[in-house]
């Protein structure tokens, strides 16, 4: 069964007051991330900090959906072709479209990456290549001061759930098992992407609320 | 001598970000990593004219591909 019945920002604001405490929803509706990404990682964790309620978004990529994605992204059927930017943007929107989001469809280079994440509270870096992510987390921590930053890396197979870990290293947080690299027989699927895209979300929450007690 | 990820190593006049990965026994000449010298991020950009100091605590974070 289907609704076609909608929901006002009031209505799901003081859902998520009864449901998270105002306290902490009021704090996250003032809040912007920005995600480096939108793969396995990002499109996953865009839509965890979008049900968490996250008052802006700015999500970055520059490539399309295409069948292969499937496997372990947040998108459907109906999006291949279409830019990941536009095709997350129609997911949380169906979510809950009184967040702010911001779609960015370009490549991220050290030259625009400060320009594009100057505005956000936390940065979360969701790309495939390694050396894009060297890239990005070097910059966000020689250009910005205070800018945290959370990363994946060591996510790829199965199973071994008990190695995913979280290192903290001042501002940088990085989420993953440190050695489980992408490569032939060793897939990217589902469920180790989706745990560390989910942990990476929980981690912006615990970083900009501070620790839950 | 410097510690880097809490391990010891001996330290050299001129030891640089190259040497250091040799010593770890990296193949790479540029491998995907973030390191952290004594906290300060040296960019891949500068390892060419980075001399690591005596006393040195350093922090080399492995990058994996996948996202």
């Amino acid at each position: 069964m289907t609704t076609s019945r909608s929901f006002s920002n009031t209505e799901i604001s003081e859902t998520h007051n009864i449901l998270h405490t105002p306290e902490i929803a009021s704090k996250l509706k003032k809040l912007t991330i920005g995600i480096a990404g939108l793969g396995g990682l990002g499109s996953n964790a865009a839509v965890a900090l979008a049900r968490a309620g996250i008052g802006k978004l700015i999500l970055v990529d520059f490539d399309r959906v295409e069948l292969s994605n499937l496997n372990r992204q947040a998108y459907f059927l109906e999006h291949i072709g279409m830019y990941k930017t536009h095709a997350i943007v129609d997911i949380i929107s169906r979510i809950n479209p009184f967040i702010d989001l911001i779609p960015v469809r370009t490549t991220i280079t050290e030259k625009n990456c400060m320009a594009i994440f100057e505005s956000t509270d936390l940065v979360i870096e969701a790309v495939d290549e390694a050396e894009t992510k060297e890239m990005i987390i070097e910059t966000i921590l020689t250009e910005s001061e205070i800018m945290p930053i959370i990363a994946g890396s060591g996510m790829a197979g199965y199973g071994k759930n008990s190695i995913l870990t979280e290192t903290k290293l001042g501002r940088l947080r990085l989420l993953g098992d440190d050695i489980s690299e992408v490569s032939p027989g060793v897939p990217l699927m589902a469920p180790r992407v989706g745990i560390v895209a989910n942990m990476q979300a929980n981690a912006a929450l615990e970083i900009l609320l501070g620790e839950w007690k | 001598m410097i510690v880097v990820n809490d391990e010891s190593f001996d330290w050299f006049e001129k030891m640089n970000i190259y040497n250091l990965f040799k010593t770890m026994g990296y193949t790479l000449k540029k491998p995907s990593v973030l390191i952290k010298v004594n906290n300060t991020v040296i960019k891949k950009s500068e390892w060419d004219d980075y001399f690591i100091p005596d006393n040195s605590e350093i922090t080399v974070v492995n990058l994996l591909r996948g996202g």
